[in-house]
């Protein structure tokens, strides 16, 4: 049973808006949250324990990106993980 | 609650859209995958070698030797020797001297500073002109197919990506069956439809597999190259692009200072390596180690040390990794530092490997993991079919001949690969001298069945008469083997060859129940049931395709 059309986004462009946050707003606010960490912490133990978890979390972020409903909420939300990284850098 | 159903339904669109995309690759994936568990054994059976031990006493000195009279200069390299079990090689490689003065000194083509590889034969010592990794054979070629390596540059990466969106279908699969996950456990409904049938086995065996699944997706989305690919910001803006920086975090070295200890009392002459190494290698049993290394430091100087490693078979109860290592002084054998544990780069690394590919607890985990891959290879096929059936109605008439052809490729493209992989190992033995053009058949198999398929458009006989040929083919493997080489099934455990035996019965076993289920399958009926029960299974079904769309509350 395909899923309900009416529940799903219709327009193209929020489409693409979405698919960019889940893969690549996802990955840019993960690697940011890593540096953050790098800089605080162990690097080894950092780097090798990032190198699965951010595979992990990933996922998890695509999910969510796709369980928000506006794209916007989404991109703020990675955006936000993103400057709250910096700041701690 | 308008809202679950909202979530329901884009979960949902999400495990079916990152689920039809990847299908066809990740099929391949699984069921390569599943033969590259034994690639190794495969190998050995493709060339009929006996069983042989893991060679420990390399004579190290003899190496060194070789590697010197090629006119390499020596003073100060850091120079690694390699011994794997099942490569039949030694390797010898070192970077390339750094001077920061003369940058001309640093070049990898450089005639006596730069890069040194070179391969040995273990038993006579001489240079194997040709790389021997590149030398493939059918273990390795299959391996290679389930990463697509075969697609040059980009295939690692696809598959990772592909491992990557199947950890999407996955989770969202989860959340889709999450409310229904123990009723939709026992409900296994042979007889009511097609599309139930295709649905329960789907979900049954998702759940049984989720953890091997998870797993494996994890894992080969890091060795795919998307750990790589996500570590790339951090190798830029952390480590400002430095690449021996990086190496020193990511693959850390043992190092000690060597002031702590005391001078070397008399330096002798050209020390043998072999004698400071050998009391290290005498620790170890030879039926035990998979891979050992000697790393020389700063060779032909004072402060000359050796790294040696080793990794056994399989972990002990403490670790699940196991490996030791002795770091050595060259100028007279004293020991500067010696261990058993793995430091936390090398655990990490080591156990994502472990797990990946399957190397802890011997075939016993081996053959636990082929049998979750075929699963793993039903449940994805199973996806690809209910994706087929749910849209086989009224509704989608308008791109019902679009589904049918994606359908048939789809199908055909998935089932084609298992008789194409027996085919191939009957063509190996058959014609041993031409691998190449062998491997062209092997594509060319999959090629013809696929099309096959895209005419008769039916998965049922799709699926039956690739059954078909993988049984006759399967069965006749150990035959061809036994014929060709002599090395029938009941002789060759006896004479040594055991992974000539093992992947002789393990093909005999799989053609002989591919072989049984293929003539025992039939085509689930049509609906054309008398109206009483129709009316039965009408609301036998309705409640049932709530494992599709849950009428939440």
């Amino acid at each position: 049973m395909p899923a309900n059309k009416k529940y799903l986004i219709t327009s193209g462009w929020t489409k693409a808006s979405k698919f960019l946050a889940a893969f690549l707003g996802s990955l840019i606010a993960l690697t940011s949250a890593e540096i953050a960490l790098l800089s605080k912490l162990d690097q080894t133990i950092v780097v090798w324990t990032a190198s699965y978890c951010i595979l992990i979390l990933w996922v998890f972020l695509m999910l969510l990106v796709y369980w928000i409903r506006k794209a916007w909420v989404s991109w703020l939300i990675l955006a936000g993980i993103t400057l709250l990284s910096a700041f701690f850098f | 609650m308008v809202k679950d159903k909202r979530n329901y339904n884009v979960f949902f669109n999400v495990h079916t859209v990152s689920g039809i995309v990847i299908s066809v690759g990740l099929f391949v994936i699984f069921l390569a995958g599943a033969f590259a568990l034994f690639q190794w054994e495969i190998d050995n059976w493709h060339h009929n070698k006996a069983d042989r031990p893991f060679k420990i006493d390399i004579d190290y000195d003899r190496v060194l030797e070789l590697v010197e009279q090629q006119g390499y200069e020596m003073k100060g390299r850091n120079l690694v020797i390699r011994y794997y079990k099942n490569f039949d090689y030694i390797k010898a490689i070192a970077r390339p001297l750094t001077d920061e003065s003369d940058s001309s000194y640093t070049t990898i083509d450089a005639k006596n500073t730069g890069l040194i590889s070179l391969h040995f034969d273990p038993e006579t010592y001489e240079i194997l002109d040709k790389d021997p990794v590149g030398v493939i054979s059918l273990g390795r070629y299959i391996y290679h197919l389930h990463y697509f390596r075969q697609i040059p540059i980009i295939g690692k990466y696809l598959a990772g990506f592909v491992a990557l969106f199947f950890g999407l279908a996955i989770l969202s699969g989860i959340i889709v069956h999450w409310k229904k996950i123990i009723l939709n456990f026992f409900t296994f409904r042979i007889k009511s439809s097609i599309k139930n049938l295709w649905t329960d086995g789907h979900v049954a065996l998702g759940i049984l597999g989720l953890p091997f699944q998870f797993m494996y997706a994890i894992t080969g989305a890091h060795v795919g190259g998307m750990a790589a690919l996500a570590s790339l910001p951090i190798f830029i803006f952390a480590f400002n692009s430095d690449p021996d920086k990086m190496e020193k975090i990511f693959y850390p070295l043992p190092t000690v200072n060597m002031e702590n200890f005391p001078e070397p009392s008399e330096q002798t002459e050209g020390p043998s390596i072999n004698d400071l190494l050998y009391p290290a290698l005498k620790l170890l049993d030879p039926t035990q180690v998979r891979e050992g290394d000697v790393i020389l430091f700063d060779y032909g100087k004072k402060e000359g040390r050796a790294l040696v490693r080793f990794h056994s078979l399989y972990g002990d109860d403490t670790q699940f990794t196991n490996r030791s290592y002795q770091l050595i002084r060259l100028a007279d054998g004293l020991v500067l530092e010696e261990s058993t544990q793995a430091t936390f780069a090398h655990d990490t690394d080591y156990t994502i490997k472990q797990l990946h590919y399957a190397r802890f607890g011997g075939f016993f985990v081996k053959i636990v993991y082929f049998i979750m891959a075929i699963i793993t290879c039903y449940v994805i096929l199973s996806g690809v079919m209910i994706w087929l059936v749910a849209r086989d109605k009224k509704t989608y008439a308008r791109k019902a001949k679009f589904n049918r052809n994606v359908g048939a490729i789809f199908v055909g493209a998935c089932m084609g690969l298992y008789p194409a992989i027996a085919l191939f190992f009957c063509l190996v033995k058959l014609f041993p001298s031409s691998f190449e053009t062998t491997c062209n058949v092997f594509f060319l198999f999959w090629l013809v069945y696929t099309v096959y398929s895209y005419i008769i458009k039916s998965p049922f006989k799709v699926n039956k008469h690739a059954l078909l040929l993988a049984g006759v083919l399967g069965i006749a493997i150990p035959l061809i083997n036994g014929l060709t080489t002599g090395l029938w099934l009941w002789k060759s455990y006896g004479l040594g060859y055991s992974d000539t035996f093992f992947v002789d019965i393990l093909w005999l076993i799989m053609g002989t129940i591919t072989m049984i289920s293929a003539l025992i399958i039939k085509p689930v009926e049509k609906k054309n049931k008398s109206k009483e029960e129709r009316k039965v299974s009408y609301s036998y079904q309705t409640q049932n395709e709530l494992v599709d769309l849950p009428e939440l509350k």
